[in-house]
């Protein structure tokens, strides 16, 4: 049993509904409307090939062209990390190996011994199970990395005091890594602690909407909620260890080249 | 011995020191003054490899300073920089310990009895020992930071500034300590008048970047 589907014409009713938050920046004169159209003519757009290139990933269902799309999907992930960090794009080569790592082996685990599709990798699973777990990981390594190397630069006279009187770079940002892994921690934590009763989890809606059993649905939601938290502790983790190499000097400081102008 | 040979070096692409040349022997106390801008925080932060030469050469007793020595090296160095900058809500007990659990440290351990007797060296209470570091006055955390060292009983000592912000009747001690042990190597920083007349070799930098006097 599938979703009802959604006519040509509902969809234009769909976004007729837009005329409401049009009416709502008049109002508030916040002059965002065509901000708006050109966001959701995008979302529209890029949505629209999703669908298409799914269907046909879907239909194709070859591991190596699977394999392929994830690496890509993990490549735009650790961009979007970068650009977002305030970072070079250089530390992508680390970045991106620590991303593989860890949400490669989380997916590994749970493909194999949680969901077992037949076959394993089937592109109908994989790929949207990567999708959580890197667009969930990408936004705590986000902010996970920015708060480390933030912290050490900002008190780096205090940070050098210490590599010079013998402390590893390990040592020396301990205290830096735990302030940042809280900061990170921190929403994924309280978003967990909401579910449920603030959020209904969009995995879950879905799999009822297209007809799936409730029990069956939450299940496969407490899953991939496990899946995605030890994903993203582990990206967030390897990311920062395998940046430090470029982001310290071989005498330990500080690299100031990592960070944009 | 601690040897420059000849090093320049740059940062963001201006040459803050040019072909600069000191030697320093085992327990000699060295005052490096001069005017502002002209390479002396540059030259303490050459010495624990925080900027690298892009010319010329640096040894520690006859080793290179390269990072595969750099664990051997830091092991006689403690640097007290400008600003000791506290952690969160430590207290000064847990700011002296720190070191000692540091991997490079394991063979020494932290004494409370050399603490308090440091402590009244250098004219402060030992009650201060479980104030967070935040609550004490710049001046303050500048001789606790210089304790740091002194616990460590490091043979090279690099300062900079150790006497700045102190009020003169504390200046006299932090210098007494810091010039006191015969053995130790003593480089400093400093603006202060009694240092520098009190140290047996002065290095003047400017900003032409002459090179420094062997000692």
């Amino acid at each position: 049993m599938g979703a009802h589907d959604i006519s040509t014409f509902g969809l234009v009713l769909a976004a007729c509904s837009l005329l409401a938050s049009v009416t709502v920046y008049a109002i508030t004169k916040v002059g965002l409307t065509r901000d708006l159209f050109i966001s959701m003519g995008r979302m529209g757009v890029q949505l629209s090939l999703v669908g298409v290139y799914l269907t046909g990933l879907f239909r194709l269902n070859h591991p190596a062209v699977t394999v392929g799309y994830i690496f890509l999907m993990m490549a735009a992930a650790n961009y979007s990390v970068l650009k977002n960090t305030g970072l070079k794009r250089t530390m992508f080569f680390f970045t991106f190996p620590a991303t593989i790592v860890s949400v490669g082996a989380v997916s590994v685990y749970f493909m194999t011994l949680v969901f077992q599709p037949n076959p394993l990798y089937d592109a109908r699973y994989l790929i949207p199970i990567m999708g959580m777990l890197l667009g969930n990981s990408m936004n705590r390594t986000i902010v996970t990395m920015e708060r480390f190397y933030s912290s050490v630069r900002k008190d780096e006279s205090g940070y050098s005091a210490l590599v010079a009187m013998g402390a590893t770079v390990n040592e020396a940002t301990a205290a830096n890594l735990k302030v940042a892994y809280r900061a990170g921690l921190g929403p994924a934590l309280a978003n967990l602690a909401t579910m449920g009763i603030v959020s209904l989890p969009g995995m879950m809606t879905g799999q009822i909407l297209g007809g799936s059993d409730p029990l069956v649905a939450i299940k496969y939601q407490v899953a991939i909620i496990l899946a995605i938290y030890v994903a993203t502790d582990l990206s967030a983790l390897l990311c920062i260890t395998f940046s430090k190499k470029k982001g310290f000097t071989r005498y330990g400081f500080l690299n100031h080249e990592i960070f944009k102008k | 011995m601690i040897e420059l040979i000849s090093i320049s070096v740059e940062l963001g692409g201006k040459t803050i020191l040019k072909d600069f040349s000191l030697g320093v022997g085992k327990g000699r106390k060295v005052a490096v003054f001069g005017e502002s801008g002209a390479g002396k925080s540059t030259l303490l932060k050459t010495l624990i490899g925080m900027y690298v030469p892009v010319k010329g050469e640096i040894r520690f007793n006859d080793k290179p300073f390269v990072p595969e020595y750099m664990p051997e090296i830091r092991r006689q160095v403690f640097y007290l920089p400008q600003d000791v900058v506290p952690q969160g809500e430590e207290t000064v007990e847990d700011f002296l310990m720190y070191p000692f659990g540091l991997h490079v440290n394991k063979s020494m351990s932290y004494s409370r009895d050399k603490t308090v007797q440091l402590f009244s060296s250098l004219r402060l209470p030992s009650d201060l020992l479980n104030q967070p570091l935040y609550k004490l006055s710049g001046g303050e955390r500048k001789r606790v930071g210089l304790l740091q060292g002194l616990l460590l009983e490091r043979s090279i000592l690099l300062a900079d500034e150790p006497t700045a912000g102190v009020d003169a009747a504390n200046r006299d001690e932090i210098i007494q300590l810091l010039f006191n042990e015969s053995d130790t190597t003593v480089i400093a920083v400093t603006h202060d008048e009694s240092m520098i007349e009190r140290s047996d070799v002065k290095v003047e930098m400017k900003h032409v970047n002459p090179p420094g006097e062997v000692a």
